[in-house]
């Protein structure tokens, strides 16, 4: 089958297009046009926007905590009935079935869950794979588990830890690492309830610091395209910018991804001691070009944190709305859930503020990544008015004018003129995701990429513009015309090719024999169990 | 072999999922009940989507479980967690004997996580604990009291607050409290209603403003709460969950199925799994099930593959707090209840469901 999508604005930054052209797709791949062939079938893109399918790279999608806030929150899958959009809770939660729709509606083709807890990846798994159409990956999480703070703690050599994180990513399935207040879940379980970059780990005596350094290297050295993802201590504290800024400077040449960064964008300015370091934050990462980031933006309504971070998730439940949260203490992270609701006073104001600031003063569009740290800042159904406040410095100003002018004193929003162009948008959510993950046959259109292309019809409103595309194509197949799913054709998980050492897993055999009396079959499953065919697709890591 | 029986007759396999299609494609309010692993809840799942039935499982206690997470939260501790690093472990309620060997377990070690210490074990009211179990842990009681009650007036001991009530067993653990790390409150709704699970939550919330506490919810039934974790991602509802007149909905007690079954409300009752004792009504019965012959008084009778042993599954251990692959033992030829379910939702028209 060879399809033409003719005569569209292509915008592809990986390949240097930004006109207007054409896109041909065959068996499922991008080709270059070809000479002397009939295209079986013609989509007319004239006056549409034509990018590669959107990659989102942090988003909580499926695991054992998004799946515990659905069960604690059901009155959140109100939202796709046919209710009052008012209904308490109604626009945050949905199945499955909904992930995979409402994404690609808005010409998302590949969505990262960031937190997967690797004794809980077949659950994680078993989730990813029902969610249809999008391609999805995990990145597993580690730091505040047994093995490796007592790795760490006896200065075991980083060739086992490296073979350790090996092996995790291998029996997880995972595409890369992430870290969550590193030490500091652990910590907590010794009761510890606040816990910083250098504060130790009480049984251990490993600092978080020391954590994140050991966790960096080793993802470096094993070749994952993805640096280390880090989710820094002091989350939402005020003050915490400082916590992000010493992590920052911590990457030390080394690539570091560090997540929702606005929520450690906070300083300690003001009679509520709460005001926007944004602009601080914004110039290191500016100036430290091995670390990139990602926004985890705020935008106002109900929502519901879901967040492995356990300590400060217990510490979060006295701000539950409605009255209600789920702590779980478990191997290494554990996590917490708590239904929230961002208002437009003081303290919405500036969490929704620092966001766009740090978006807006962030120079470099391939280094600074579009989230909303699905759902813990907003729902990632809250995406199309986001582009729309990135591009238009006139929608900001509009938005501004309803929101607590005190809080906004804090901030430097007002005085950024910036505005995000197309190619900006394509590069902040195609591009560079893409090159983030290693993912290179994805979030471009040139010749060998996957068919996932999204198409816009143009509108001078980037929201309606990104809200519901013309045409989606995934795997060349159209599954989405003018806003509504045509087809819920399944993806794939995303996985590294990974090769554990056999002595490594051998120690850990003995290890979940003689701690948990279990055996390792807790976290080894055959790719059978996910229940689908052919479920998992390869990403090889870094020669 | 005969698979499978339409009342006692021999059938053969695609002319019974024909009959079941046409049972549920007549019925005014079909019910489907599943006892079983992973893929057969997900099965199930979409078969109710299609024929806009509800989707249950039997087990009474599991809607406490289910209840206390839909209505309040609190604080929960993973098995291998408790194992690790609890040192005084409070076992409150009956328990499904399945947690007998983790007690046992539990009983016979230490933690070692957080320092090592010895472990403590007390038991409120958890009737029929095992001898080797019960040897070691203290009991807590309050005379002829019911455990909800137990658990209150033993909260208010606990939080130092006069009760007029004697309460064997309270002083000791007050004083291992005091003294603790990590405090473990095993429980399920086996032996718990929702309110006592509340309140356990509540006596687990004084521990941790000053130390840790976490509360081990051993799972009514473990393929129920299986269950109830895939329905819970893929309809966006634990069970049971209703797709009558088509979209998901989730409500405790006008889905609940024993009620439905029991009180006649529906016409057509298909149950995946071995068939549960007890429960029965007047609608038609469609059992898939491990079964030799024709089950008495079914209309349908379907015999599969027992999961994790005639064919590979994805099945929850409470042992382990997630869901195992579990290779079979030996792959006989028969079908999984997976298989069968899909085959019959194959054989339904796509429409919509009319409500019930």
């Amino acid at each position: 089958m060879l399809t033409l999508i003719m005569g569209g604005h292509v915008i592809d930054p990986l390949n240097g297009r930004n006109g207007i052209g054409d896109v041909w797709i065959e068996d499922g791949m991008i080709v270059a046009a070809p000479e002397g062939r009939q295209p079986d079938e013609i989509y007319d893109a004239t006056g549409c926007i034509v990018m590669a399918g959107a990659i989102d790279i942090h988003s909580h999608i499926g695991g054992g905590n998004v799946n515990t806030a659905r069960l604690l929150l059901p009155e959140h899958h109100k939202a796709h009935l046919p209710r009052p959009a008012t209904t308490p809770l109604a626009n945050v939660g949905w199945s499955t079935q909904q992930t995979g729709r409402l994404y690609a509606q808005m010409g998302f083709t590949t969505v990262i869950e960031p937190a997967m807890s690797p004794a809980n990846a077949l659950h994680t798994h078993l989730e990813l794979a029902d969610i249809p159409i999008i391609d999805r990956g995990a990145l597993a999480i580690l730091g505040n588990d047994d093995f490796l703070l007592s790795l760490i703690r006896k200065g075991e050599s980083p060739e086992m830890i490296r073979d350790y994180v090996a092996w995790t990513v291998a029996s997880a399935r995972a595409l890369g690492v992430k870290t969550i207040n590193a030490g500091g879940s652990a910590a907590f379980k010794e009761n510890v309830r606040t816990f910083s970059f250098d504060d130790e780990v009480p049984s251990y005596g490993v600092s978080s610091r020391r954590i994140v350094k050991t966790l960096q290297m080793a993802v470096d050295s094993l070749g994952i395209p993805h640096p280390l993802h880090v989710h820094c201590n002091n989350l939402g504290v005020p003050g915490a910018a400082e916590t992000a800024a010493v992590t920052i400077e911590a990457a030390e040449g080394v690539p570091m991804h560090l997540a929702h960064l606005q929520f450690y964008g906070y300083g300690t300015e003001g009679k509520r001691k709460f005001s926007s370091a944004a602009a601080q934050l914004a110039e290191k990462v500016n100036s430290t070009p091995e670390v990139t980031i990602d926004v985890g933006q705020v935008m106002f309504g109900q929502t519901v944190t879901i967040s492995s971070d356990a300590l400060r998730q217990f510490a979060a439940r006295g701000g539950a709305n409605p009255k209600k949260s789920v702590i779980y203490d478990a191997e290494g992270n554990g996590g917490g859930i708590v239904p929230y609701a961002y208002r437009q006073d003081y303290y919405g104001s500036l969490q929704w503020a620092v966001g766009l600031e740090l978006f807006l003063l962030i120079n470099d569009p391939w280094r600074v990544f579009f989230t909303t740290d699905h759902p813990n800042g907003a729902p990632f159904t809250a995406y199309p008015a986001l582009f729309k406040l990135l591009m238009s410095r006139e929608a900001r100003r509009e938005a501004m004018e309803g929101l607590h002018k005190g809080a906004l004193k804090h901030t430097t929003l007002a005085s950024i003129d910036r505005e995000y162009t197309l190619e900006e948008i394509a590069i902040m959510t195609r591009a560079a995701p893409s090159r983030l993950l290693g993912l290179t046959d994805r979030g471009h259109l040139g010749s060998g990429a996957v068919g996932d292309v999204a198409v816009y019809r143009k509108d001078d409103d980037a929201e309606r513009m990104f809200g519901a595309a013309e045409y989606v194509f995934k795997n060349g197949e159209l599954v989405v015309r003018k806003g509504e799913i045509v087809s819920l054709k399944p993806g794939k998980t995303l996985r590294l090719r990974v090769q554990p050492d056999k002595a490594i897993v051998k120690k850990l055999e003995d290890y979940h024999q003689q701690r948990y009396g279990l055996s390792l079959d807790w976290f080894n499953f055959p790719d059978w169990a996910v229940g689908r065919e052919e479920p998992f697709g390869e990403v090889s890591c870094r020669s | 072999m005969t698979v499978a029986w339409i009342g006692n007759r021999d059938a053969q396999v695609p002319s019974a999922i024909e009959h079941v299609a046409a049972l549920l494609v007549q019925s005014r309010c079909p019910v489907i009940t599943v006892d079983a692993d992973a893929d057969t809840a997900r099965a199930a799942l979409a078969l109710a989507r299609r024929a806009g039935a509800v989707c249950d499982h039997l087990t009474d206690g599991l809607a406490h479980e289910v209840t206390l997470f839909t209505g309040t939260g609190g604080v929960f501790l993973s098995p291998g967690e408790a194992l690790r690093r609890a040192d005084l472990v409070l076992v409150a309620g009956a328990l499904p004997a399945a947690a007998g060997a983790f007690l046992e377990t539990l009983a016979q070690t230490s933690p070692d996580l957080g320092g090592e210490r010895p472990r403590r074990m007390f038991a409120l009211h958890a009737d029929g604990l095992p001898d080797g179990i019960a040897k070691v842990t203290q009991a807590i009681s309050v005379k002829d009291a019911s455990l909800p009650v137990a658990v209150a007036v033993f909260r208010a001991a606990v939080a130092g607050r006069g009760t007029g009530v004697e309460i064997a067993g309270a002083d000791a653990f007050a004083a291992a409290a005091a003294g603790a790390k990590f405090i473990a409150v095993i429980c399920s709704g086996h032996g718990c209603d929702t309110l006592t699970l509340e309140m356990l939550q509540g006596l687990e919330g004084d521990f941790n403003a000053n130390t840790r506490a976490s509360m081990l919810v051993w799972p009514a039934s473990e393929n129920g709460w299986g269950s109830t974790l895939v329905s819970t991602w893929n309809a966006g509802f634990p069970l049971p969950v209703s797709f009558l007149g088509g979209e998901a909905k989730h409500d405790p007690a006008r889905f609940n199925a024993r009620r439905l079954i029991e009180s006649g409300e529906v016409d057509v009752w298909l149950h995946a799994g071995p068939l549960p004792e007890g429960v029965t009504g007047p609608a038609e019965r469609i059992v898939i099930s491990n079964a030799a012959s024709a089950v008495g008084g079914a209309s349908v009778t379907i015999a599969v593959a027992e999961p994790g042993e005639g064919h590979d599954a994805v099945m929850f251990s409470a042992r382990a707090g997630t869901f195992l692959a579990r290779a079979a033992g030996s792959k006989d030829n028969l079908p999984s209840a997976a298989e069968i379910l899909r085959l019959i939702a194959g054989k339904l028209p796509e429409t919509e469901a009319v409500p019930c």
